[in-house]
């Protein structure tokens, strides 16, 4: 059971996420709606791990999720950040992971999906 | 001397020792008995040299040697020939090696031979990876699978499966680079694969390696193949690449999910048809109307982006019903959007061929099975009524609070109000079970009412209260009109009454004609009534047309009958009728032919005002919140004053810092930006944070509410609803006297006030129509 924050623009997507988690019996500490306010987040709450997506909208400078991927990495350099992609964002997730990200999802997130990534970097 | 001697001893000494230690030599007598090994001979074998000599060869023979072999080679040594040959021994410890061996025949002075001298090389590696590399490329040329290495140049190793140039459809690929030959026929995929394998080296963590290689592509195809691709990471960042041919199994895959889709699409389609029919007609629409899409003029990257959520919209509606053509189809095209490649012109030309195709195909399977009307015939449903009105109350919530594209959702208002349309007939045949009971109530034998009339007509909702107001006019007939059926007897006409009602749409009017076979009316009596109710005065008679008398009967109060019934001679009867026709903008005639009969034929307008007046309302209250959302974001973002509250401003007054500004195009809109003094103070100080003259300071401030009228209607106009978006801005006008005047008298204007701690900043929007 880990401490997870929920990364995404759109309310439905953070419910759909937040609820499987739960389900897999993981706590979700917070959710957040943009780049920016998921780096302040993630000060607060030191969640064990992150799901973020990685299009949404930019916010105080922070782009896209990949944005403030690098700077919860500035704050926390181990922090597990799981990126949620689409079709088509290859390149975005290339770039995640070599800026320090620990995984990704194609979407649409299934459960299954979730447990088999946060599995992978040992968060049961 | 003796020293040179001996040097000269010493060296022979060393040659031969250093040939006996590197040379496998040995030599036999005529008969093949060992009488010579050097020290090398003896290492191989395992033997020393007290075992070798006196014997024969064939000590270190190793049986799989072939017996000809030595048969030839005997024959060609006896016969004074040198033999060479490859031969493989067997060591005193059993281990096999490999000795190419020369063997040379001594003779004596008269050419007899004396025995014979051999020297070997070791040649046991080389043989082993001669066998190796046999079996290795055995394997690789046999093996069903395609199986390569590349290096971190991205090169392919020379030593690849057969099978690899059969699936890439290559003569060879050794040297070449890996992602050409395994995607050139898609850059995209191979621009990936690239850059993915190129932080895959730059990246030192396993674990990102891994997920790196994760996102590799794992399937692919070309003309003749579809195949896997498997990596495997090898030491100093060589991979390993399998490559399966799953053609067949991909295609096997294919046969039956098209036949498990076809079934999911036609149970989707059977059950949805009404969203079936409507989707039909608004994707054929939107590709009739595709080549519009570059004139508006919006940049490229704003068409794509509206063509991609247009694309978007009706792939999820083409997925729900299953028609995965056109659903495959959209999606194609979207990632050439996303790609663009072609331009936009060519993407659209493009674009409706292959859609057009894709959802003709979809349509094909359809009709085959449905039939080919399934998509023409129109379908009902039953929805109650409170289920529409909440789905409308929720749409106009919706556009209460939405900045997004407002056109879409007064189209949705129109679809809703107009799902409460009803069929006029319907409405109308209330009047067949009215007409019975009267007659029986008041014992006058009548006919069954007759409704004729085109039984599609549908009406608005807004026809309900003239409908119901017809009950007097029903009455009224039987009551007044329609004779007992005595008089209807002494004068020759049938004995039960005739109401008869028919409508037709004339012109995009309602007419509706109810007629009755009664005694008409006596606009004597009607004179007399009205005068005495002082309606009219006696002087005014003569002026009146008939037409004006017999309308009369429609003025409130007014009742021709002496006593009341409680069916008829209230007085306010037809006067309701007229209030409600009023309401529709109808008009009404009567025919009056005494004895024979009366007929009221009421003209009334089909389409009645509904959403467009709503909508009027309510785009100048869109405009109007585009606007000041606009205002509140300059104000935060850019000036850094807090908004406290923003309020609907009733009273209009003029502040004196204002601008005004026209939008021109369908429609005319002026919009008046006021700030009041202590605001428009602040703003100033943002503006220009330095010391400045008292002069300097009011040239500059007056420009300033044009300043900010520019910025926040111009930032605004993006947010309009579609047809909005076409509108000119000019540059800020004076304000003229009508347009003041327009302010106070005219509903159409709308005010909303910005309130902040310094001060306040009013929007105000007037919408001009077009005749005005």
């Amino acid at each position: 059971m880990a401490k997870i924050l929920v990364v995404d623009d759109t309310k439905i997507m953070r419910t759909t996420i937040t609820r499987q988690l739960e389900e897999l019996g993981h706590t979700v500490v917070g959710e957040a709606q943009n780049g920016y306010e998921s780096v302040e987040q993630y000060k607060k709450l030191k969640p064990d791990a992150v799901t973020m997506d990685i299009t949404m909208p930019k916010l105080n400078n922070i782009g896209n999720g990949i944005d403030a991927l690098c700077e919860i990495k500035k704050i926390d350099p181990d922090a597990l950040v799981i990126m949620l992609t689409s079709h088509g964002e290859q390149k975005l997730v290339i770039d995640a992971i070599t800026k320090g990200s620990k995984g990704y999802i194609l979407k649409p997130v299934t459960k299954n999906k979730l447990a088999d990534v946060l599995g992978k970097i040992n968060i049961k | 001397m003796k020293d040179i001697v001996n040097n000269k001893v010493n060296n022979s000494e060393f040659l031969l020792n250093l040939y006996g230690d590197n040379v496998i030599a040995s030599m036999t007598d005529p008969k093949g008995v060992i009488i010579f090994v050097s020290h090398a001979y003896e290492i191989i074998s395992g033997y020393t040299k007290d075992e070798l000599i006196g014997k024969p060869h064939n000590i270190i023979r190793h049986p799989d040697m072939p017996s000809e072999t030595f048969r030839e080679l005997w024959a060609t040594i006896q016969l004074g020939n040198t033999w060479e040959g490859e031969i493989l021994n067997l060591n005193k410890a059993g281990h096999p090696y490999w000795v190419k061996t020369k063997i040379t025949p001594k003779f004596d002075s008269n050419r007899n031979i004396t025995g014979y001298a051999s020297v070997r090389e070791d040649i046991t590696v080389k043989k082993n990876l001669d066998k190796l590399h046999r079996q290795v490329t055995n394997v690789l040329d046999n093996i069903d699978e395609g199986f390569l290495i590349f290096k971190n140049d991205l090169k392919i190793n020379e030593n690849y499966s057969k099978k690899c140039l059969e699936i890439l459809n290559q003569e060879t690929i050794g040297q070449k680079n890996i992602s050409d030959v395994l995607f050139s026929n898609s850059l995209e995929v191979k621009e990936i694969f690239d850059y993915a394998y190129r932080e895959i080296l730059n990246t030192q963590d396993d674990f990102s390696k891994e997920l790196l290689l994760s996102l590799l592509p794992t399937e692919h195809y070309n003309d003749n193949y579809i195949f896997t691709l498997e990596y495997k990471l090898l030491i100093n960042n060589e991979c390993l690449i399998l490559i399966s041919d799953v053609t067949h199994q991909r295609k096997l895959e294919k046969i039956i999910k098209h036949e498990q889709q076809m079934q999911k699409m036609i149970i989707a389609i059977a059950t949805h048809k009404k969203e079936t029919i409507d989707l039909n007609v608004s994707f054929q629409k939107f590709l009739e109307n595709i080549e519009d899409y570059p004139h508006s003029e919006e940049n490229e990257n704003t068409i794509l982006e509206k063509l991609k959520r247009d694309l978007h919209t009706f792939k999820g509606l083409f997925a729900q019903l299953e028609m995965l053509y056109t659903t495959d189809a959209i999606h194609d095209i979207e990632a050439m959007i996303v790609s663009n490649d072609l331009g936009v012109e060519l993407l659209l030309i493009f674009l409706k061929s292959n859609l057009e195709m894709a959802f003709n195909r979809d349509l094909k399977v359809i009709t085959d099975i449905l039939g080919d009307d399934f998509l023409s015939t129109s379908t009902f449903v039953n929805v109650e009524l409170n289920h529409i009105k909440s789905v409308e109350k929720k749409v106009k919530m919706i556009i209460d609070n939405s900045h997004e594209d407002k056109a879409i959702f007064y189209d949705l208002l129109n679809d809703i109000t107009s799902m409460q349309d009803q069929l006029f007939i319907d409405m109308l045949s209330i009047y067949s079970t009215t007409v019975k009971n009267i007659s029986e109530n008041i014992q006058k034998e009548m006919y069954p009412l007759k409704i004729i009339g085109d039984r599609k007509i549908l009406v608005s909702d807004s026809f309900k209260g003239f409908i119901d107001s017809l009950v007097h006019i029903f009455r009224n007939s039987m009551v007044h009109g329609i004779e007992d059926s005595e008089t209807r007897r002494t004068l020759h006409k049938d004995i039960c009454g005739n109401i008869s009602c028919c409508y037709e749409l004339i012109d995009e009017n309602i007419v509706l004609t109810i007629a009755d076979d009664g005694q008409g009316i006596d606009t004597k009596k009607i004179i007399e009534k009205a005068i005495y109710l002082k309606i009219i005065e006696k002087n005014e008679v003569a002026t009146l047309s008939e037409q004006e008398i017999l309308k009369l009967v429609f003025h409130t109060g007014f009742s021709t009958t002496e006593e009341l019934t409680s069916l008829a001679g209230r007085g306010v009867g037809l006067a309701s009728v007229y209030h409600e026709l009023l309401n529709l903008q109808g008009s009404v005639q009567i025919y009056n032919k005494p004895k024979i009969g009366l007929s009221f034929v009421f003209t009334i307008p089909h389409q009645q005002i509904r959403v467009n007046d709503i909508q009027k309302m309510y785009e100048s209250e869109f405009l109007i919140n585009d606007i000041i959302t606009e205002s509140k974001s300059f104000l935060q973002d850019d000036m850094n004053i807090e908004v406290s509250s923003i309020e609907v401003d009733t009273d209009f007054k003029l502040d004196s810092y204002y601008s005004t500004i026209k939008l021109s195009g369908h429609k005319e809109i002026f919009c008046i930006l006021c700030v009041d003094e202590p605001l428009i103070d602040k703003i100033f100080g943002v503006f220009i944070p330095y010391e400045i003259t008292d002069e300097e300071k009011n040239d500059i401030i007056k420009t300033l509410p044009d300043e900010i009228i520019n910025t926040v209607v111009g930032l605004s106009i993006s947010r309009f609803p579609k047809e909005y978006k076409e509108l000119d801005m000019s540059i800020p006008i004076l304000l003229d006297q009508a347009v003041i005047e327009l302010l106070n008298n005219d509903n159409l204007s709308i005010t909303k006030k910005i309130n902040t701690s310094y001060g306040s900043l009013k929007c105000t929007i007037i919408m001009i129509e077009e005749d005005k």
